[in-house]
């Protein structure tokens, strides 16, 4: 009998109803809250696209040789629905929608868990897998596959309870073959089914206790010995591989190390079950048989499991006397009165608010965001909200190739932070980033480079065939891309796109009507060479119309402080790609003459009064300090931040 | 409880009833006649026109390239009864029972296969048949190779050392880097085409760089690097060369990758003393020794030479790298006295005006062949790379008598091995699809003559074209590796039980990092 229903019956009063209600109203406004924040704050779509910081995001193909070679891994089943389930974050609601669904089942399972040993009480405990999860996703981690088995796990277990055969011996061969068929599909954390069968068995207080004990005993073995016999000696795995297998210690899931933060979480996860079934049991063996049970069953010859009366069939329960539904007993059942179900919905309410205190990452999402805006040339996106989070290196890559394109970079790049080494990801592997940069430039050989490494390490994402594919083809190599692009069109949301280029590969194999790939190969790097140069240079030497490879040397050259090149570069080339001079070459022309550190040749132009004004300004302002520079930034960064001579003369000071 | 059981047993009665009954209805054989004869090649893929094909060899499974609403083969022979396969599908499965009984009864003759094609409006064609050839000798029952993506310079669980039985589709992994802590697997060998022992070579960030050395079913881990290797025939050692192979990228080239040997030479490994040593006419400071190879008899070892062009060691890659040309040497080895002659050269790079790698003799001792390429010591990176036969036979005139066979591309060939009777060659070609290798099997009459190859048969007959993996380092062997998966990788994750040193000279001092003063430049990496 539900709890509301009891409500009903007893008192149809204005505070009954809304007692009613409210049992049943906060989980769904938890799942509900849960939903909309992965939906819309975590935004689940940008682990899918994963920037290149999620390296374990799984691959899936719409094809019998990929599920054949799923199935054949360790673990394979759930590992092919992980990857299957996890495209649906190609739609931020869709994966949404999947993990909440998840959240909801481990709640579900563990509530069932909780009650079938005999801890209804500690129901609240229910929200903690949920809470895991939020704060996974908080942190954009990708442990979609590690929580999947889990979930399972403990609904096998709740199953298992529920439905298993009545006589021992029957039983103990169900939960031999299930914990066979449970590590076939799951792996090392089918050993939790196990461990919480034994122990709901163990914690029960209403049986022999040489009975729980022996039941208990086989459990534990067989969560010994099934790693062994289908890990081991079937797999072939490691022994130690074999028990842990998709446990949390055997992570290693991103290209940077999981945080130990984020570890806690998923042994949070993992312990909060075995944990709470052992202090039960503990309670049980302490306090238990003290206390008079008044609707004791007595143990059956046969064991704890008893058959119920209604209805037949598959009716085996573990009939724990506390967890047996009590009319005039309410205590424990869902939010029922309503002091305790306020007040777990206070302690749901801090906890959800304590676990996105501390997982909740803004700056994150930041970094995932603007590499999946910039992946999709949604230029005003990267710069609004490369504004408001704080000075990154990949970020500012970003923002540079989103002022190019959006034909500013002369003119704001020192709006926001500037690192040199991040213009071209000289300074550190960023493989996955650097990629687009090198093709748009005409860098092919270097973006084939970072995408077929990055390929190496992070899998064959659908983006990354995507782009070798393009590259390939501005190569005019077409029979490899046409491989990239046969596997691309097996995944699921990429067929479309890539049977429309095979398609225009057949009709026009020089694919002359393909306006990129043309551009691609216009921009193409031609000459060869293996030693260190300046390619942008060289690029430029090759095509004085490759606007991209001019403004990127212009822009190494101011964030290098190197006048006298910005000075050659801007009298050998700018006529040739430039109507007018944005503000910070006027700012560094200005500088260049201040300084006389080189020549520019302005021909008919000239430097924009506005421009002239400004400099002068900042010049008296700067005078009053003297040589404490250190005093002088702070006092002239918010007039002058966001000009180049600014970032001249205080760069070494750590200006950003 | 009994109803339950009994209506869950009718259940599955019923559904394997239909299931039967829809393969039934869509499996019956239509009647092909009558058909139309069309004078053109039959549109199947891959194309084994002309090809020769091993008598023991997996049913070749191909997909007829023709719009159409049904697809038939009859495959026939002089002997036995002939094969016919039908689909609605443009795929066509051969059964390999049928098919292996055919060709066992008609070793050296010819196989014709007929391809019929109906179109819409119900009219069957067929195209001029396909005639493939059933050479007399078997090839090797197993083939073991390296799978990896094109660019393996980073590994996470992508690399593979997997055993193919050839007269099926089974693959079975030997070793996965995946269970050696992300290690790059490097080159495997064999003796005479035994797995009795094995080498492998391995480098993993976690677990240190080694060599694993199988003899019968001991595994022991060496903690040395060893390159490219070569048994003895007898087993008792094998000869490695010793190297420094750093990768580069080119800017422009299409194959982007590049390497350069800066420092090499050869070292033995004796397995009854398990020592190393070095014999000093093959480790000479101004020369280059790579690739060394065993003749059949195992009295000559072949291996490559090239002389040390530049003495500046901070220079990377060097200037010269692209001058680099390798020599084909041999040296004499008296297996009962343990004593080795002087270096000869066999065929000069001035002569060929080509740089010589991979060479590989035949077990029965009559060919050696070899790659050419336009310099460098690694034919794999280099599209100019194209495999060469020579008659070890024939006189010793200067500069000897070489062959390139038909089967070369304008696409990179390299990485072969022999099979046990001397008449299979496999190597490795680009010719498919530019960048990933894929694996070729081409029969080697006793004229010398390599006649047209096959790809290496897979089940799905366009599975090359979606495979992002590229097959090389492929090794025939008579039976699958006997030490394999979970034994292989923990041997290699525990520490070494074998301490062994370089006796002699090692290669200079590795060249210093390029700086990284250019906004973007190509750099040295370190290649798998």
């Amino acid at each position: 009998m539900s709890a509301a229903k009891s409500i009903q019956g007893n008192a149809p009063t204005r505070t009954g109803r809304i007692g009613s209600i409210l049992p049943g109203l906060s989980p769904a406004a938890f799942y509900l809250l849960l939903y909309v924040y992965l939906a819309r704050e975590v935004d689940l779509r940008l682990l899918y696209n994963g920037g290149g910081l999620i390296d374990n995001f799984p691959t899936f193909y719409l094809d019998w040789g990929f599920l054949k070679g799923q199935l054949a891994l360790p673990a394979g089943l759930v590992k092919y629905l992980c990857a299957f389930l996890a495209q649906s974050f190609y739609y931020s609601w869709a994966g949404a929608a999947v993990v909440t669904g998840q959240a909801w089942l481990l709640g579900l399972g563990t509530d069932a868990y909780l009650r079938q040993i005999g801890a209804p009480r500690l129901r609240i405990l229910r929200f903690v897998g949920p809470l895991v999860l939020l704060a996974m996703y908080s942190q954009y981690v990708f442990y979609f596959t590690q929580t999947m088995a889990f979930t399972l796990a403990v609904l096998a277990a709740c199953l298992f309870l529920r439905f298993a055969p009545q006589g021992a011996v029957r039983r103990g061969l169900c939960f031999g073959v299930l914990s066979l068929a449970l590590y076939t599909a799951l792996g090392a954390p089918s050993l939790l089914f196990a461990f919480l069968c034994a122990g709901a068995v163990g914690a029960n207080d209403y049986s022999p206790v040489r009975q729980r004990y022996r039941e208990a005993l086989w459990y534990g073995l067989s969560a010994a010995v099934v790693p062994y016999l289908v890990g081991v000696l079937a797999w072939g795995l490691p022994a130690l591989e074999a028990y842990v297998e998709l446990l949390p210690i055997s992570l290693g899931t991103r290209a940077n190390e999981p945080s130990e933060l984020m570890l806690k979480a998923l042994w949070v996860l993992y312990l909060f079950l075995p944990v709470t079934v052992g202090a039960v049991g503990l309670w049980n063996l302490t306090f238990g048989r003290r206390r008079p049970s008044p609707q004791r069953v007595p143990p059956p010859a046969d064991g704890p499991w008893t058959k119920r009366a209604a209805p037949k069939g598959r009716n085996f329960q573990v009939q724990n006397p506390k967890s047996q539904t009590n009319p005039n007993d309410q205590k424990g059942r869902k939010f029922q009165t309503r002091p305790a179900g306020v007040l777990a919905m206070i302690v749901l309410a801090v906890a959800t608010a304590a676990t996105l205190y501390v997982y909740h990452d803004p700056g994150l999402k930041a970094l995932f965001a603007v590499d999946y805006y910039s992946r999709e040339g949604l230029w005003s996106q990267v710069l609004d909200t490369a504004r408001r989070c704080g000075p990154h290196y990949l970020i500012c890559h970003d923002v540079n190739r989103a002022l190019y394109h959006t034909g500013r970079l002369g003119d704001q790049m020192f709006s926001y932070y500037q690192d040199p080494q991040a213009l071209l990801l000289s300074g550190k592997e960023a493989l996955w980033q650097k990629a687009d940069t090198c093709t748009e430039l005409g860098l092919l050989n270097e973006a084939e480079g970072a995408l077929s490494n990055s390929l190496g390490m992070f899998g064959e994402k659908p983006l990354l065939l995507q782009r070798l594919a393009r590259i390939y083809l501005a190569k005019g190599e077409v029979e490899t891309a046409g491989v990239y692009l046969r596997a691309l069109s097996k995944v699921p949301f990429w067929r479309r796109q890539a049977v429309a280029v095979l398609t225009q590969l057949q009709n026009d194999p020089n694919l002359t009507r393909m306006e990129e790939i043309q551009h691609l190969r216009a921009v193409r790097l031609k000459q060869d060479f293996v030693r260190p140069a300046d390619v942008l240079r060289i690029l430029l030497g090759e095509n004085p119309q490759n606007r991209m490879a001019y403004e990127y040397s212009m822009a190494w050259f101011l964030l290098t402080k190197d006048l006298a090149g910005f000075a050659r570069m801007f009298n050998t080339y700018h006529n040739a790609v430039e109507t007018r001079i944005p503000r910070h070459y006027e700012e560094a022309i200005l500088l260049c003459q201040a300084t006389n550190r080189g020549t520019v040749e302005l021909g008919g132009r000239s430097v924009s009064q506005e421009s002239v004004n400004r400099f002068e300004s900042f010049t008296r302002a700067l005078e009053p300090f003297g040589r404490n520079l250190a005093a002088a930034r702070q006092a002239l960064g918010r007039s002058f931040g966001d000009t180049y001579y600014y970032y001249f003369v205080f760069r070494d000071l750590g200006a950003r | 409880m009994r109803r339950w059981s009994a209506t869950a047993c009718l259940l599955v009665i019923a559904l394997l009833a239909l299931g039967g009954t829809i393969r039934w209805a869509f499996a019956r054989v239509e009647r092909v006649e009558p058909f139309v004869t069309v004078d053109r090649p039959a549109p199947i893929f891959p194309d084994y026109n002309g090809t020769v094909i091993p008598p023991n060899i997996a049913p070749l499974n191909f997909e007829v390239r023709a719009p159409g609403t049904a697809y038939a083969a009859r495959l026939s022979a002089k002997e036995g009864n002939p094969i016919e396969v039908w689909s609605r599908e443009p795929t066509l499965r051969i059964p390999a029972g049928p098919w292996h009984d055919l060709l066992a009864k008609n070793r050296g003759s010819d196989l014709c296969i007929e391809v019929f094609i109906k179109d819409q409006s119900g009219q069957w064609s067929r195209p001029t048949p396909v005639t493939v050839r059933i050479a007399p000798e078997e090839i090797d029952r197993y083939l073991v190779y390296r799978k990896l993506y094109p660019a393996h310079l980073q590994v996470r669980d992508s690399m593979g050392i997997y055993c193919r039985d050839l007269t099926g589709f089974q693959e079975t992994l030997v070793l996965g880097s995946s269970d050696c802590g992300k290690a790059c697997l490097n080159c495997h060998s064999f003796p005479r085409n035994h797995p009795d022992r094995m080498l492998v070579g391995l480098r993993s960030p976690q677990y240190g760089t080694a060599t694993l050395v199988v003899e019968g079913d001991a595994v022991h881990r060496i903690d040395k690097k060893f390159g490219y290797t070569s048994w003895h025939p007898s087993g008792r050692l094998a000869a490695f060369s010793v190297n420094d192979l750093p990768a580069f990228y080119h800017t422009s080239r299409n194959e982007i990758r590049d390497t350069v040997d800066l420092d090499s030479f050869l070292a033995f490994y004796y397995t009854d003393t398990k020592s190393i040593v070095v014999v000093p006419q093959l480790a000479r400071k101004d020369r280059l020794e790579n690739w060394p190879t065993w003749s059949g008899d195992g009295r000559t070892l072949y291996f490559c030479s090239a002389p040390k062009l530049w003495t500046d060691n901070a220079e990377f890659p060097p200037a010269q790298y692209d001058q680099l040309r390798y020599d084909l040497m041999r040296i004499a080895y008296d297996p009962n006295t343990d004593q080795w002659g002087e270096p000869e050269t066999v065929l000069s790079s001035k002569d060929t005006g080509k740089s010589i790698a991979m060479p590989r003799c035949s077990p029965d001792g009559r060919w050696l062949s070899f790659c050419m390429c336009d310099y460098g010591y690694f034919p794999a990176w280099q599209e100019s790379s194209d495999i060469y036969l020579l008659d070890l036979r024939a006189s010793a005139a200067t500069p000897r008598p070489y062959r390139r066979p038909e089967f070369n591309s304008n696409k990179s060939e390299s990485w072969q091995t022999w099979s046990s009777n001397s008449r299979w060659l496999v190597y490795s070609s680009k010719v498919q699809n530019g960048s990933f290798t894929r694996l070729f099997l081409s029969y080697i009459d006793s004229q010398g003559k390599a006649h047209r190859p096959l790809v290496l048969p897979q089940k799905d007959p366009a599975f090359y074209e979606s495979c992002l993996q590229a097959y090389n380092t492929a090794e025939l062997v008579t039976a699958p590796p006997r030490v394999t998966g979970a034994r292989l990788a923990g041997v290699f994750r525990r520490p070494s039980d074998t301490a062994l040193g370089l006796p002699t000279t090692g290669p200079t001092p590795i060249a210093k990092p390029v700086p990284q003063n250019a906004p973007s430049v190509p750099g040295r990496v370190q290649r798998d």
